[in-house]
Parts: C-alpha cells; sequence; structure tokens
C-alpha cells in the first residue's frame, strides 16, 4: 500500500486540529523518507498520508551505528528493518562536565525514539526528546502498529470541511 | 557513508535462493547452532535451514549455543565449503552473512514474529 503524500490544502492556522499534529506519529523509517515538507511555510513541519500534519515521530528499531561529536551530540542510526535514519542526541551541560555519568545506547540495542523531526545538510534526522530500550517483541508489536496507521494515513482525510 | 537497511528475511528464503540474496542487506534470527572462535564463525539454524554468519566485525559478543539471535549483515558470496556441517538441516553453501550487528533475542515470539513479517510484505513495505 502506498502512502502517496500529499500536501494539506488546511490553511496553517488550522493544522493543530489534526491530532497527529500533536502526538508522536507512529511511523516506518521508510516512510519518514517520502514525508513532503512544508517549507517555507515551517521547516519543521511535513505532509504524510492524506493531508495529515505532523511535527514529532516515534521511531523503533535496532541502533547499527554510534557517532559521539565532541561532548555535545551524539548520533545514533536506528534500523528498523524498512529504512536507516539519524537520531540525534544533545548533551545537558552537567553531562559535558561530567562524560562518565552519560548514559548511552550500544549497537543492537532495540531503542523506541520520541523527537521532532528536522532537516539538517538535507538529511532528514530526529531529534530526541526522549528514548528508552524495548524489548525485541515491543518491535514486532511496533511493526503492527504502523501498518495500522499506514491504513489510517491513507484512507482518512485531513481535507478542508466542505 | 550510508547505511543500507537490514530486511528482515527467512534463513529457508536464504536456502532456496541464494544467488538472490547475494549482497543483499539483510536481517537473519534464528539459533546458534555452533560457534567457531578460530574461524570467528557462527552457525544460526531455523528449523531445516542454516547460514553461516561470519562474526569478525562484531567485537566482543558472548555466545551461548541454543539462544537466539539476529544478526544484520550483507550476504556475500563465498567458496562452497565442506567443513561445516549441520545435521539434518540444509546449509547455505555460496553465500555467507558478514555480520555488522549481533544481538541476543530470548524470548522473542517466532510465530508473531513471522506473522508481522508477512503482514509487511503483504502490505508491500518491505
Amino acid at each position: 500500500m502506498n502512502l502517496q503524500n500529499r500536501p494539506c490544502t488546511r490553511p496553517q492556522t488550522e493544522w493543530g486540529l489534526d491530532t497527529l499534529f500533536w502526538v508522536p506519529a507512529k511511523l516506518f523509517i521508510g516512510d519518514l523518507a517520502k514525508l513532503i515538507s512544508a517549507e517555507p511555510l515551517s521547516s519543521t513541519v511535513f505532509f504524510i498520508g492524506n493531508q495529515h500534519v505532523i511535527k514529532t515521530v516515534e521511531i523503533v528499531g535496532i541502533v547499527v551505528s554510534i557517532e559521539r561529536r565532541a561532548l555535545k551530540m551524539i548520533y545514533y542510526q536506528v534500523d528498523d528493518g524498512t529504512g536507516v535514519i539519524s537520531c540525534v542526541q544533545f548533551t545537558t551541560p552537567a553531562e559535558q562536565a561530567e562524560p562518565g555519568t552519560l548514559e548511552c545506547y550500544g549497537i543492537g540495542d532495540s531503542i523506541c525514539v520520541r523527537g521532532r523531526l528536522a532537516v539538517y545538510r538535507d538529511q532528514l534526522e530526529v531529534i530526541i526528546r526522549e528514548s528508552e530500550i524495548v524489548d525485541p517483541n515491543h518491535e514486532t508489536l511496533a511493526w503492527m502498529e504502523r501498518l495500522s496507521m499506514r491504513r489510517f494515513l491513507a484512507t482518512s482525510p485531513f481535507a478542508a470541511e466542505q | 557513508m550510508d547505511l543500507v537497511a537490514g530486511t528482515p528475511v527467512f534463513l529457508e528464503e536464504i536456502v532456496a535462493r541464494e544467488s538472490d540474496f547475494a549482497g543483499q542487506s539483510v536481517r537473519v534470527t534464528g539459533t546458534l547452532h555452533s560457534y567457531s572462535p578460530a574461524q570467528e564463525s557462527a552457525v544460526l539454524v531455523e528449523g531445516e535451514s542454516a547460514v553461516v554468519v561470519d562474526t569478525r566485525l562484531l567485537g566482543v559478543v558472548k555466545y551461548h549455543v541454543g539462544q537466539t539471535y539476529q544478526f544484520i549483515g550483507v550476504l556475500s558470496p563465498t567458496a562452497a565449503s565442506s567443513d561445516i556441517a549441520v545435521d539434518d538441516v540444509r546449509c547455505a553453501g555460496t553465500v555467507r552473512l558478514h555480520a555488522r550487528v549481533g544481538r541476543v533475542v530470548d524470548g522473542l515470539d517466532m510465530v508473531m514474529y513471522r506473522r508481522a513479517i508477512m503482514e509487511l510484505r503483504a502490505a508491500d513495505i518491505l
């Protein structure tokens, strides 16, 4: 089933009427690559499915790569079987002062990440707001939840009222 | 370097169509049949199929025979070898998984896992 993403035709002042605008949308990483940006109106809002509007997402996958840039941020590459995306964790000043206190995930950890979408150097990434390790069965459940969400996004429109 | 996602596949699919999977980035799940520290390779078994996994890129991982493991990596062509013998199962002979990620998934509900993958394939997501 192709999502066939379409930009929202409603004015920007009404985007908040879409429930998905306020909650982390449960999506496959492979679907994130096909989002339509709301630029030039907004660089942090994206359109998906039948004119739905999102700015935060929840993804579940396996950490396949970790990159630390100085002490300020950690880049995780997360793979959920449909795609790979960068998830950025910004460290706090306290964690930068005491690097030993920083808790970091390991390669192979199955994690659930919630955060806002951002485009940096033409690459879509997730700025982590919260994240946690989940067990492998949670990933299977997450696939089914996202499958259900896909059906909703493709069929239920957030179109202007007639 | 852009990482390619590991598409979940079953071991019997790899054994049945080895040449089709050569060069692909995949995610496989199975029970650890044996591990050779000298060759840095593990044999993963699922049902009546087996695949050899090259683990030299994984670093220090504790391997326990009988546990369920999941590996993500690239299936690369390899010379057919008769060194690795697995009783009563068919082992992929011309491809070997060069794993870059490995983890223990003991407790994974394999029935639900299979059904979920079949559903994702039916929806054209995988």
